[in-house]
């Protein structure tokens, strides 16, 4: 068995397989002959734990590497401690998304291939919109927070620093709000794992937010290294339902 | 004997007016059908093509076939007429055909009619999944006077158009989520409480069961044996098999688990007075004598 860090290159010798745990997963990955073998286990809830090997038949010469992914849906998040923003007020959010892990194999001959994709805690599954239109997204356990502390970094965990300004002459109540995650970047610096910086403004509540994501290294973080691209690039912010969220449904949903 | 001789008559006929024909118009109509015919397909294909990626699937299926009998119709007028056919007479006798038709043809010529309010209204699309008169199948077409269905053994339900309009008719997948209902009855002695904590912590333990809408637990009522629980919980389309199988086997494990009990129907007899114990005999103890059953006395 072999120690390494979290991400990077993997050092897979033949007969020497790795062990990883990254939040509730359980990773194992082996090199036999000319193939990659991966196992991946679970010990929470999740049941898509069948234990059984993946065989990736590849060159020998390749590389293989441990990359970190955001969730590729949007995230619902919910405040520790929710309060009411003023009109044309300001204030700073953190939060914690728990990173997707992905096995990246690449050479000369083949290109760059993802032979895994998957997150490091599973996440529940929630709607955001109505019962009528909307879209699928993850539900974050972690809340929102207006302060970090160094004991919050883990490998497999990123922090998400989000600038929130309401651009409306209303109060507006944040309670629970969306993060797009997929279109954010990921950074490192001595371990712990950043994003780039989000900056919404809420205008009214028929007209959604106005979105820009950074692109860069955060303020908090400035001498971070790129860890990985966003999973859907966008050049420019985006206009997106970020503070409406299902409004209390009758007790049978009607 | 007249039969044969029309049938040696007709290719004669058919043959004379062939041969008056000028060659060129001859050529005209030969070559209007090949050309004409494989044009109308090619149209009709690339109008519903156009449709289906613009509008929807349904108004490319209709379009599509507007657009092919409507030029077959054009084709086929075309031709005859360059043959010298006058349509007039054509036309008269059509008019009495149709009458003659339409009165045979009443059920279809509804379904088409149906069809077209079908059409307008869009109660469901190809692919939605939707349940008629006791069969649940996925929407394979909407035809000009039908709707096929494939159900889930992948059998194939053809539909009237008309029995659509005038029946009740459930579009499942209209909405993109739905709520799965889990009726619970748990024994008189529990707490309710701590059936609807566990019940909403069960719930959010399964990843498949949507945060929000929120589950829901309502408390029913006093059933004959015992407390009655309607557990609500959202899935998406995609998952609501899954979510419907995993929530049933979370509450059975997790009521295992922390000892709930799930009665089964509990009958409590009285004899004499409600407040009197039941009165019961033993019989058969140590040191007495067994009485004999009465049907094995000498």
């Amino acid at each position: 068995m072999t120690h390494q860090r979290t991400w990077g290159e993997v050092d897979l010798a033949p007969d020497d397989p790795v062990d990883l745990t990254l939040g509730s997963l359980r990773l194992r990955m082996k090199r036999r002959g000319s193939e990659i073998w991966l196992l991946t286990e679970r010990d929470d809830r999740a049941r898509d734990t069948d234990g059984e090997w993946q065989r990736w038949a590849v060159p020998e010469d390749v590389i293989v590497r441990m990359r970190p992914a955001l969730p590729e849906r949007l995230l619902v998040v919910s405040h520790e401690l929710p309060f009411h923003l003023p009109g044309h007020g300001e204030a700073d959010v953190y939060v914690r998304i728990p990173l997707f892990v992905q096995v990246v194999v690449s050479g000369a001959r083949m290109g760059e291939l993802v032979v895994l994709d998957e997150p490091s805690f599973v996440l529940s599954d929630t709607w955001w919109g109505t019962v009528a239109e909307g879209e699928l997204a993850y539900w974050l356990e972690t809340k929102a927070r207006a302060e970090i502390s160094p004991d919050l970094f883990v490998p497999h965990i990123a922090m998400c620093p989000i600038h929130l300004e309401n651009g409306s002459d209303h109060p507006l109540p944040v309670d629970r709000f969306a993060v797009r995650a997929l279109h954010l970047s990921l950074f490192e610096h001595d371990g712990r794992v950043w994003t780039d910086d989000v900056r919404v403004r809420y205008m009214a509540s028929t007209e959604g937010s106005e979105i820009r994501f950074g692109g860069e290294a955060p303020e908090e973080e400035p001498s971070g290294r790129r860890l990985a691209d966003p999973r859907v690039a966008i050049r420019r912010g985006l206009q997106a339902r970020t503070f409406d969220r299902l409004r209390s449904l009758s007790v049978l949903g009607g | 004997m007249i039969l044969q001789d029309t049938i040696a008559v007709a290719p004669e006929t058919a043959t004379n007016i062939l041969g008056a024909l000028p060659l060129g118009t001859a050529l005209r109509a030969v070559v209007m059908v090949l050309v004409g015919m494989p044009l109308v397909f090619l149209a009709s294909r690339g109008t519903r093509a156009w449709m289906t990626g613009r509008v929807h699937a349904q108004a490319g299926l209709v379009t599509g076939k507007l657009m092919l009998y409507g030029g077959l119709l054009i084709v086929v007028v075309s031709t005859l007429r360059e043959l010298g056919f006058s349509l007039a007479p054509l036309l008269g006798a059509a008019g009495v055909l149709g009458i003659a038709l339409g009165f045979a043809s009443q059920t279809s010529i509804s379904n088409v009619i149906s069809g077209l309010f079908l059409i307008a209204e869009r109660p469901f699309v190809v692919d939605d999944l939707i349940e008629v008169g006791g069969v649940t199948g996925r929407v394979v077409s909407i035809d000009t006077l039908s709707v096929q269905l494939r159900t889930f053994d992948n059998r194939m339900v053809r539909i009237p158009n008309e029995t659509l309009v005038k029946s009740q008719m459930i579009n499942i997948t209209r909405f993109p989520i739905r709520r799965v209902d889990v009726r619970i009855g748990v024994a008189y002695k529990e707490d309710a409480a701590r059936i609807r904590a566990l019940l909403l912590d069960i719930a959010e333990r399964n990843p498949t069961c949507l945060m929000e809408p929120e589950p829901v637990v309502v408390f029913e009522g006093f059933g004959e044996s015992s407390l009655n629980f309607l557990f609500g919980v959202w899935a998406t389309q995609a998952n609501f098999l899954k979510l419907k199988n995993g929530i049933q086997e979370d509450i059975k494990a997790r009521f295992d688990a922390e000892g709930v009990e799930i009665p089964f129907p509990h009958r409590t007899l009285y004899v004499g007075s409600t407040t009197d114990a039941f009165p019961v005999r033993v019989v058969g103890a140590e040191g007495e004598a067994t009485p004999p059953a009465p049907d094995s006395a000498p």
